[in-house]
């Protein structure tokens, strides 16, 4: 028979909340406590994020929302295990609420408030050795994208022509070519890290 | 439309250089495939080709905007910006381009897009591969990606499919493309000639391909 785990992660979830402590009028980490906390939102992660392991609601649901959001908690190159849920726990700790239940709560509001936030557009831009008759403005897999002939580029992005023509932009400045073309996707939703 | 969201820039650079490939893949194919002969452009010593390639479309640069504005640059190479154009100022060109476009759009089954996207992307590198050994790799590739099927299909969905269109008049059409894979292992275990007309064959007809899985 298979032991129910949500007892032994509202213990994991209340040990993680305990490294908490109010410094300077708001809950931190304590001091010398970060391995630990490491240790246990590592361990936290691997039970929450594994689709075989909580199959309880919302669980499924924050999966979805990190998948969709592309956000990569517990994953993020250079930052700390865990860094990203100090807040969540904080908050936890602040409400003096400390169950696993309520800390998917909590950490599903995070998501929504993160997937908003620090996303930049992006255009990316790829210069092509391409003499077109026309402009080329489609879609592809319900995509936009287009290719625009130097004039029109120049244009769309207005300070393109000085800075490939800065000299620490050796290579680039090739592109300013009036025969030169310029494939464009413009509707791209990054965030910054 | 819809937004592409990405978890940094550098992945959405990874997929947007994909996309980049498989539209232009599908360009220069509007461009080369009615001609009867694709040539390569390069040096030759007799029958020996050095550097050699179909197309002169160059991909080395991506330029980053954040809002509009540079923010920087990514290159694929160290080459500088290349001196010869490929031209495609016909308008058939464009206009089969838009046609075959809009059919790709309406493939319903996400698999098959998949391979028709790979299959393009791999025609995009062997086009513009300067050397015969990688174009005629990448080509290799890019009838693998038509030609393979899984464990439990008799033939891959894109022959099936190429031999179901009912615009041959050849009536034999629909069994010939039914031994395309067979044909292709053929080749890879014993090399036949007869092999390699069969193999000539299918990245013709990819257009009637786009047909009718639109139909």
């Amino acid at each position: 028979m298979r032991n129910d785990p949500a007892p032994r992660m509202d213990v994991l979830i209340k040990d993680i909340t305990n490294l908490f402590e109010m410094k300077n009028g708001e809950y931190q980490l304590k001091n010398h406590s970060w391995t630990l906390y490491s240790e246990l939102v590592n361990l936290l992660y691997s039970f929450l994020l594994h689709e075989k392991m909580d199959r309880e609601e919302p669980a499924p649901e924050i999966r979805a929302k990190l998948f969709e959001n592309k956000l990569l908690f517990g994953r993020d190159v250079g930052k700390s295990l865990g860094s990203e849920l100090k807040k969540v726990f904080a908050n936890l700790k602040k409400h003096n609420r400390s169950s696993y239940k309520d800390f998917k709560k909590e950490f599903s509001l995070a998501i929504d408030e993160l997937s908003k936030k620090g996303q930049q557009r992006y255009s990316i831009v790829y210069p092509l050795n391409l003499q077109l008759s026309e402009r080329i403005d489609a879609k592809i897999d319900e995509k936009e994208f287009e290719i625009i002939d130097f004039d029109q580029f120049i244009v769309q992005f207005k300070d393109v022509r000085r800075i490939l023509n800065e000299k620490s932009k050796g290579s680039l400045k090739g592109f300013l070519d009036r025969k030169f073309s310029f494939f464009c996707d413009e509707r791209l939703l990054c965030r910054q890290h | 439309m819809k937004d592409f969201y990405a978890g940094n820039i550098e992945f959405a650079e990874s997929y947007c250089n994909e996309r980049v490939q498989s539209i232009l893949g599908l360009l220069v194919f509007c461009k080369y495939y009615p001609t009867q002969i694709i040539k390569y452009k390069g040096t030759q010593y007799g029958s020996y080709f050095t550097k050699a390639r179909i197309s002169d479309l160059t991909l080395n640069h991506a330029l980053i905007f954040e809002n509009k504005t540079f923010r920087t640059a990514y290159y694929f190479n160290e080459e500088d910006s290349p001196s010869k154009f490929e031209s495609i100022e016909e308008p058939p060109v464009i206009d089969d381009f838009y046609a075959l476009l809009r059919l790709y759009n309406e493939i319903k089954i996400e698999s098959l897009t998949e391979k028709l996207r790979n299959a393009l992307i791999s025609y995009y590198q062997a086009s513009t591969a300067a050397d015969v050994a990688s174009s005629y790799l990448k080509y290799w590739i890019c009838v693998e990606f038509c030609l393979l099927k899984t464990k439990n299909d008799r033939e891959s969905d894109i022959t099936r499919l190429l031999g179901n269109l009912p615009i041959w008049r050849d009536n034999y059409v629909k069994d010939k493309t039914r031994f395309l894979s067979d044909k292709r292992n053929e080749y890879v275990h014993e090399l036949q000639q007869r092999s390699l007309n069969m193999i000539a064959f299918l990245p013709s007809r990819l257009p009637a391909i786009f047909y009718f899985t639109c139909c």
